[in-house]
Formats: C-alpha cells, structure tokens, sequence
C-alpha cells in the first residue's frame, strides 16, 4: 500500500529524530571514552583499556546496527559477516599465536 | 544492454546487486583494518615497559575529528533518508554537510601530520635532550629554534607530563648529536599511527570523492534513473559509515590508551 505524503513526511521526520539521537549517543560515547582513559578506577590500567574498548565497540555496534541498517539486513549480509568475523578471529590468533612460541622457546 | 538487479533485487541473494558488493568489500576491508590493529596490539603487547610512548597525540583534535566523523555519519544517513522518500532539495543539503565535514576531518589531520613533521627530538653532544616543535623562521645553518622543553631522560620524551611550559630554545648546529622528528620512522608507535590513519585518510578521500560525484556531475540521475540512483548513494553510505566505525577504534587505540 502507497504511503500518503502526509506519512511519508513522518516516516522521515521519524528516521531523522532516531539518528540525531544516535550520534548524540556517539559524541557521548567518546566524551566517556576520553573520561575511562583518563580516570584511575584503582585496578591498573588494563581496566582503562578494558571499558573505553568496550564504549568503543558500542559506539561501533550503533553506527554498524543504525546507519549501516545491519538490525534489519537480508541473512545473505549477516553469512557474509559471520564469515568475515570467522576470518578475522584466526587472523589475530595466528599472529598473537606466531609470537607465543618465542616466549616458549625462551622460557626456562 | 542493460546491467542486471541495480534496482530490483535478486530472488536468491534478497539484494540488489550493488549492495552485495559494497558489502563484500567492506568485509575485504575489515580484514585489513584488522591485521593493522591486530600489528598495533602485538607489538604494544611485547614493547619493554617504559618503551611505549604515551600522550603523543592531542587528544583534543582527535576528539573534535571523531565529532566531525559523527556529524557527517548522520548527516549522509539523513541526506539518503530524505532521498528515499523524494527530497532532492534536502538531500543535497544534508549530503552538503557531510561534504563539508570531510574536508574539516582533513583539514585537522593535515594540521596534526604538519606538527608531528615539525616535532623533534634533539640529543646534544653533552646528552641532553631538548624536545620541541621547530621555528622554521629563526632556525638558520648554524642555529636551530624550537619551541618546547627539556626532557630529564628518554623516559621523559616517551611518556611527557601534562602540563609542560615550553620556552624558546635556541641550540648551536655544532652541539647536535642526533635530532628525530615525530615521523614515521621514529619508532613502532608512529609507523603504526601514520600507515593506520594515512590509509583511513584515503578511505576518506576516496569516500567522499564518490559522494561529492554523486552530489555534484552525477546526480542527472536522479531525474533519469531515481531508484537506481538513490541506491548508489546508499552503497556510498555505507562506505562512508564504515569510514567512521574504522575512526571508532583509531581514536581511543591511538590518543586515550
């Protein structure tokens, strides 16, 4: 069924209010990134790592699910990133894998 | 004859054919992007403490750049919004923004690879070390002018305290042992952060080259060929907010950590 322009005009407005939203969310984000880097939580510094990493990926998640439309994709889209996500975990496991035996070898 | 699924989409796929592809080059470029950081960690990973420099670059600029990539994110998914649903007008203005965002991003990157370029660090015959943005307009043969601050060690240079007071230095060509700027070859860290942002600047470029073609020479499209066209510039879209999600993760990986 045809919308009415009427509706159409809100479907954008609608699209409009939810992206704005979204990168205010963004520009938040790296405000609390730069925050969780600079503030000691008491447990080392991996910690600092540990959380703006994490903000990181949601920032990443919200642009990968919101402007790229990856929530509501054809399963073809989500096979193809399985296969890339696949691809990438062997990627960093050999070559954090490659640097391992030299510790071995060097342990004594 | 006339190329096949560039609107209507693929009985087997669910996908017009352009999508398909922009998607399957987004995953070559995931893996990219990954073997760089996937470098970065292993060699932070293994550098001897003390050995990693730290708050080597202003934070500041790559906050306000990480901004300018939100805003022209949005403004291109709005600009693609108002296509679909046959604003042209509004269309070029948001997509105007997104064009106008781009060129800022350069702008500060430029800016940042003109101070790194410019930075040195200079080792005196005696071992001191001075560490500074060079003055090009006093320096001379024999005398080099920095605006920057005495570093008590190399340690120092690595990991440098907040809130330095730089001064004039002035330092007598004869009394240099050896001077190093902030380029790429100074060390793993700025190897990394030059090859990681110098291939997301061209991302950049190449990114907003197709849209700005698409805004400007291209768009007779729109009047000929709306569906098709309104698709290209989804593909681009989707490019560009890749851009940005690859910006997500240089950002705090490179200025906070």
């Amino acid at each position: 069924m045809n919308k009415s322009p009427e509706q159409e005009h809100q479907d954008v407005k609608r699209r409009v209010r939810r992206h704005i939203i979204i990168a205010v969310a963004l520009a938040a984000g790296t405000l609390m990134t730069i925050w969780t880097s600079q503030t000691d939580f008491g447990r080392g510094f991996g910690l600092n790592v540990a959380i703006t990493l994490a903000i990181a990926g949601a920032q990443a998640f919200m642009v990968a699910g919101f402007f790229m439309h990856l929530l509501s994709e054809k399963k073809m889209i989500y096979c193809f990133l399985a296969f890339t996500a696949v691809f990438l975990t062997v990627m960093m496991g050999l070559i954090f894998f490659a640097h391992m035996p030299a510790n071995v070898v060097h342990y004594k | 004859m006339d190329i096949p699924y560039t609107v209507e989409r693929r009985e087997d796929t669910g996908l017009y054919n352009a999508k398909l592809g922009v998607w399957l080059f987004l995953a070559s470029e995931v893996m990219l992007f990954g073997a760089l950081f996937s470098s970065y960690i292993l060699l932070r990973v293994g550098a001897d403490p003390g050995t990693w420099p730290r708050h080597w670059l202003d934070y500041k600029l790559g906050a306000v750049n990480t901004i300018v990539l939100i805003v022209s994110s949005v403004s291109n998914v709005i600009a693609w919004a108002n296509l679909k649903f046959g604003s042209f007008n509004k269309y070029r203005f948001y997509q105007a923004i997104t064009i106008a965002c781009a060129i800022v991003f350069l702008g500060i990157k430029s800016f940042e690879y003109y101070g790194k370029f410019h930075h040195y660090t200079i080792t005196l015959k005696d071992g001191r070390i001075a560490d500074g943005h060079i003055q090009k307009n006093e320096t001379t043969r024999d005398k080099i002018v920095i605006d920057g601050w005495w570093p008590a060690s190399e340690a120092a240079v690595m990991d440098p305290p907040a809130n330095i007071e730089e001064k004039k230095i002035e330092i007598q060509s004869g009394e240099i042992a050896e001077m190093r700027n902030y380029g790429p070859s100074r060390n793993n860290f700025m190897g990394l952060y030059f090859t990681l942002t110098g291939l997301h600047v061209l991302h950049v470029i190449g990114g907003i080259l197709v849209i700005f073609a698409l805004w400007g020479p291209l768009n007779g499209m729109w009047k000929t060929d709306p569906d098709r066209y309104t698709n290209r510039v989804e593909v681009a879209g989707l490019f560009w907010s890749f851009v940005d999600l690859v910006w997500l993760f240089i950002f705090p990986t490179f200025y906070l950590l």
